[in-house]
């Protein structure tokens, strides 16, 4: 911690007589018992304690007075709900970790031979129905996906009512990587993986960790782990975020309608053999649809407005490519949205 | 155990019966808890990190240890500093961490009691306290807010707790497991540090 001028603070004391009045005024309010807190805790105008036997120093009433005048953040309204749902999640995941006994099949009386007939009934079957199901089954996942975003744009717009209109980003050190994706650490922690901007919803409590999955993708994260900051890898992400490692938190309240989340971006994947970092795919056009629901060629797409929409095609007031930027073509881990009408959904 | 309290009754248990309440298995006990501490846990929180994002996920990670340290809770003990330990704690290993990866280096290695000569400050009548008029106003509000958010971790701490939550000393010792001298003078020096800093930016405002 340093002072303007960038000295290092060197904490003071007081003296003898100012410390004494101090403590005589703290032992005489905290042996009348906590404060009724009505609402708000302390605040500014009932501040004054039980007159104390001698009066206090300058200091100390000066001081308190201006402690006294310290602003009250209010917190959120479903502050209580949310960490209600966070303790159940943990409580089904405790369950969860125990052996159970009561969903162990009994196989003993089913014996090989019944079980070979019902396989060949089984594949027999399927194999009849698959051509006429996939499509069905196809559409069916699509159209999971775009309820999977109607309900990230409430939670984001449940967020950004929390959180003066900015839409979920974490501590951001400006030019740094975006793509990490697995980051470990605490809340704050510089984010250097911008599906961990993503990642809050699920740790504030705002969404549950499956309407952040695809079901067509078969590396979504099944289990909600409390301890985690972000998705453990590349792959276990569903959904691209439009970039925050912007400069400026970027306020839902004063964007155009722009694309701010979709179907995974295909352009960016894993690197073989490497934990760290991404691969941008120069073999792919810009305009590429998704690889989650390859057979229907377009993606899903949650607008700033909260309007879901099945798309392939560039979207928004510039005819926007949502998966770059309008001015890179080729990527390192930094780039960021040309201005704030440009999407640019990452990983 | 899960019916034979109302929604009311729970409400006006104390906080340790609703502990014991949610040991046997009534979910509502917690609930009312939750409730009971989500404006004072929140604002000590908020104050101790100065950011409301932080805050409510520390917050819900402090429920989340008192639902999983449920049963080794001496229901003979006072919850409130118990709940408050958990919330201090986990603000200040989140805050540690941050300064260790910060450029900004937060002091290290002060402690008020230590034989290191510390200097003391005097205020005259006439410093740098506002105005009546300009005392509830919200630039006073804000420099105040800095101020605070400027002081050190372990001081910051204990003026939060016996100031603005209103622990006893002995209580606050008990807490942080440190002597009781100590807690003194850390709110010490956290009243003569604020008051320093105080004076400084007061005069320097645009």
């Amino acid at each position: 911690m340093t002072e303007p001028g960038n000295q290092p603070l060197r904490p003071v004391t007081l003296t003898g007589a100012d410390a004494q009045a101090l403590d005589t005024i703290i032992e005489s309010r905290t042996a009348a018992g906590p404060l009724k807190l009505a609402g708000l805790p302390y605040a500014s105008n009932d501040a004054a304690p039980p007159p104390p036997p001698t009066p206090p120093s300058v200091l100390v009433s000066h001081t308190l007075k201006l402690l006294a005048q310290s602003p009250v953040a209010v917190p959120p309204e479903d502050l209580a709900q949310r960490t209600l749902q966070r303790v159940a999640q943990a409580r089904r995941g405790q369950r969860f970790g125990r052996p159970s006994q009561a969903g162990q099949w009994q196989l003993s009386s089913f014996g090989w031979f019944e079980a070979a007939a019902l396989a060949a009934v089984v594949v027999i079957g399927v194999s009849v129905v698959w051509p006429v199901l996939e499509r069905t089954r196809a559409a069916a996942r699509q159209l999971s996906c775009a309820n999977n975003l109607a309900a990230v744009g409430n939670a984001i717009g449940s967020y950004a009512a929390d959180f003066d209109n900015q839409m979920p980003r974490g501590h951001v050190l400006p030019g740094s990587v975006w793509w990490n994706v697995g980051q470990t650490g605490e809340p704050r922690d510089p984010v250097q993986s911008n599906s961990a901007h993503l990642y809050r919803l699920i740790r504030l409590g705002y969404a549950g960790q499956e309407i952040l999955s695809c079901p067509d993708n078969p590396a979504a994260m099944r289990f909600l782990n409390l301890e985690a900051h972000d998705w453990p890898t590349p792959a276990s992400v569903s959904y691209s975020y439009q970039n925050q490692h912007t400069p400026f938190a970027i306020r839902l309240d004063n964007l155009d309608e722009i694309a701010i989340l979709a179907d995974k971006n295909p352009l960016f994947i894993a690197r073989p053999g490497q934990t760290q970092g991404m691969q941008f795919r120069l073999d792919l056009p810009p305009t590429a649809p998704t690889a989650f629901h390859s057979s229907l060629h377009g993606q899903n797409i949650l607008t700033s407005t909260g309007r879901v929409l099945w798309s392939n095609e560039p979207f928004g007031p510039n005819a926007d490519a949502i998966w770059v930027t309008r001015q890179d073509r080729d990527y390192h881990g930094t780039e960021i949205p040309t201005d704030p009408s440009d999407s640019f959904l990452v990983p | 155990m899960k019916d034979l309290t109302s929604e009311h009754d729970l409400e006006h248990l104390a906080d340790e019966a609703l502990m014991e309440a949610y040991r046997q298995g009534d979910d509502r006990a917690f609930a009312v808890l939750v409730e009971r501490y989500r404006i004072e846990l929140f604002q000590f929180l908020y104050r101790f990190t100065n950011d409301a994002a932080t805050a409510d996920d520390l917050f819900q990670e402090a429920f989340l240890q008192v639902h999983l340290s449920a049963d080794t809770f001496d229901t003979s003990r006072r919850f409130r500093p118990w709940l408050f330990t958990i919330a201090a704690n986990k603000a200040r290993d989140l805050l540690r961490k941050n300064n260790r990866q910060s450029t900004q280096i937060a002091p290290s290695g002060f402690e008020p009691d230590s034989d290191e000569a510390q200097p003391v400050i005097e205020w005259a009548a006439s410093d740098t306290l506002p105005p009546d008029e300009q005392l509830q106003n919200e630039e006073t509000r804000q420099l105040v807010q800095q101020v605070v958010a400027s002081l050190p971790d372990h001081l910051r701490e204990v003026l939060l707790l016996a100031y603005f939550h209103q622990f006893a000393y002995k209580q606050i010792a008990e807490m942080l497991g440190i002597p009781l001298g100590t807690v003194k003078s850390r709110l010490h020096a956290a009243v003569g540090t604020f008051a320093s800093l105080w004076k400084q930016r007061w005069k320097n405002r645009g």
